[in-house]
């Protein structure tokens, strides 16, 4: 029984049973309101309402952050309704920011109105739906509750930085003329090194120092620029990440996946995704926009889970990511285990790069304060632990982006060439 | 509507202390005047559930005062302003996405719906005392039958409630 109508009806039989068992009927006239009160609204029976809806939005792709405007205009194609109340099922991952859900008021037959109102998007795929409808009959007070569908879907993409450009060097290339030096001599800018001629060579590659020296025609060689076949493999196990104030390191993740996979696709590779961790989430690699359009969709989706098959990394399917070539690993990388996995992958001859996002945090999920000794000491262990493990990799041969996330991205993958440039200058 | 519900649940205290003066019992008087101050702090600040608890109060309260022989209409008339108290906070996180000034129409015209059905309520105490109806056959018939009628709307309001589905179609655009 519902409250409107159960607890007038429950104190008025209250009121009545007293009076009568100490026979008094002031008690009893007291209840007469309230049993009016629950007589009316049992016999105010409003009809059902007869309103048609249609929601419209500005977009239905934005990145995360950017505003949505939303509109629902509702027709009453019945009888005029009095007191109508109408509420629109906002997503909860949707923030209202301007504007109200609700209409209030009357809705003459025929007549149409509109609500408006804007609403921020986090990441995700949001599904607007349900409609709360109350309709209150003329006279009465009790409204006739009614929900309509009406499905609308809205995909915010993650928001990410436009990279600079970010050297990789796969062992094998694709076909295709690209950016990627692919450690064979042919056509392209960089010197690769020098060869007998052969008829047929461009006489303008002749290298008439060696010949003067050596008697002999030398040609000069470039190094061929090739697209690749890159494959981002993000991490999404539970375990891996941690809560920082609003966010996880997930979603920091995310955006850096997002920002490598456009911008790799930008410079003309063949890009894949790989999501690990709730189930093998697979967009099959390609290149161009939309391709990037169904990048940015699966990882829209991405959600952290804790599933006990995926646990380890050594689950990651090799299979899918063609031999010798570039691999993406964007992974906080939390123990051994996962190390001694990203060197394996070094070792199946994949070219490695290591996008490592972090931040140090309280077991409790608070960020570190600077402040308390023991606190410092123990960020300064987890620091030093982290440079052994990647400073590892980066030694057998793996790119490393270490990144605290508390920095742009933009500014990490700066940081990985700097560190470059002085090893070749060393 | 929360605004409304306290000056009505205020109204019903505020009633019920002025017949404790007037009739000479002023611990109830001041159990009113409790009971009103409890009731602004808890509705503006508590729960809705909180309503349902002050409500509770408010029958007991009238019920004490019915027992010392008060006029009945005084008491019909605060418990009345107490339920229309109690159905506005009820109502109130059901309308708290719409504009204010939907919100404020909305007060004014549900809470004169409501006081209009009170004041009927109140009349029908005030004349309950000048009506005098010889219990016949006749009479204990129809007085059954409209029971009956009444139950069986009751019961079907219920299922109504139970059964309340999807209510138009719409398209997306």
């Amino acid at each position: 029984m519902p409250t409107s109508l159960f607890l007038p009806l429950a104190i008025s039989f209250a009121l009545v049973a007293t009076g009568l068992f100490l026979l008094n009927g002031s008690v009893i006239a007291t209840a007469v309101p309230l049993l009016l009160f629950v007589s009316v609204r049992i016999l105010s029976l409003p009809r059902s309402n007869n309103v048609r809806f249609e929601r419209s939005l500005d977009t239905h792709r934005v990145t995360e952050g950017d505003e949505i405007g939303v509109g629902l205009t509702m027709d009453n194609e019945g009888r005029g309704i009095a007191l109508l109340s109408i509420t629109d099922g906002t997503p909860a991952a949707l923030a209202l920011t301007d504007g109200y859900t609700q209409f209030l008021g009357r809705l003459p037959a025929g007549g149409t109105e509109a609500i408006s109102y804007t609403v921020r998007a986090e990441r995700g795929l949001h599904a607007f739906g349900e409609i709360r409808v109350r309709a209150w009959s003329p006279w009465g007070l009790a409204p006739h509750e009614s929900r309509a569908f009406l499905e609308t879907d809205v995909k915010a993409h993650p928001r990410f930085e436009k990279l600079d450009p970010i050297t990789i060097r796969p062992r094998r290339t694709r076909a295709f003329a690209g950016p990627v030096k692919a450690n064979r001599g042919g056509q392209g800018l960089d010197f690769f090194g020098c060869r007998a001629y052969t008829p047929g060579d461009d006489v303008r590659r002749i290298n008439w120092r060696a010949f003067a020296r050596l008697d002999a025609l030398i040609v000069n060689e470039y190094e061929l620029e090739r697209i690749a076949d890159v494959n981002i493999i993000l991490d999404a196990r539970a375990r891996s990440h941690s809560q920082l104030d609003r966010e996880t390191t997930f979603d920091h993740a995310v955006r850096a996946a997002a920002g490598l996979a456009a911008h790799f696709l930008e410079q003309g590779n063949n890009v894949g995704l790989l999501i690990y961790g709730d189930y093998v989430q697979w967009v099959f690699p390609g290149i161009g926009r939309s391709q990037e359009e169904r990048i940015l969709d699966e990882l829209a989706d991405a959600k952290l889970a804790d599933k006990a098959v995926f646990e380890e990394l050594r689950f990651i399917p090799t299979r899918f990511f063609p031999p010798r070539s570039q691999l993406v690993l964007v992974s906080p990388l939390v123990d051994e285990e996962d190390i001694e996995i990203a060197a394996l992958l070094i070792d199946r001859r994949y070219s490695v790069l290591l996008v490592c996002p972090h931040s140090v945090t309280l077991a409790g999920g608070a960020p570190l304060t600077e402040d308390d000794p023991a606190v410092d000491l123990a960020k300064q262990i987890l620091d030093l632990r982290r440079d052994l493990f990647l400073g590892g990799l980066a030694g057998i041969g793996a790119s490393v982006i270490d990144w605290r996330v508390d920095e742009p991205f933009r500014v990490a993958c700066q940081r990985i060439h700097h560190a470059r440039a002085r090893r070749y200058r060393a | 509507m929360k605004i409304a519900s306290v000056l009505f649940f205020e109204l019903a205290a505020g009633t019920l202390a002025i017949a404790g003066y007037l009739y000479s019992l002023p611990e109830l008087a001041i159990a009113s005047i409790l009971l009103g101050g409890l009731t602004a702090l808890g509705l503006l600040f508590l729960r809705p559930a909180f309503g349902h608890a002050v409500f509770i109060l408010y029958g007991a309260l009238t019920a004490v005062f019915g027992l010392f022989r008060m006029p009945p209409i005084l008491c019909a008339g605060a418990l009345a302003a107490a339920l229309i108290g109690w159905d506005a906070r009820r109502i109130a996180p059901q309308v708290s996405a719409a504009s204010l000034g939907d919100r404020r129409r909305f007060a004014i015209v549900y809470s004169l719906r409501a006081v209009a059905l009170a004041g009927i309520g109140v009349l029908l105490v005030a004349a309950a005392g000048t009506i005098r109806i010889s219990l016949t056959f006749g009479s204990g018939l129809g007085f059954s039958f409209a029971v009956l009628v009444l139950a069986a709307l009751f019961l079907r309001v219920l299922r109504r409630d139970r059964n309340s589905g999807e209510a138009k179609h719409g398209e997306d655009r």
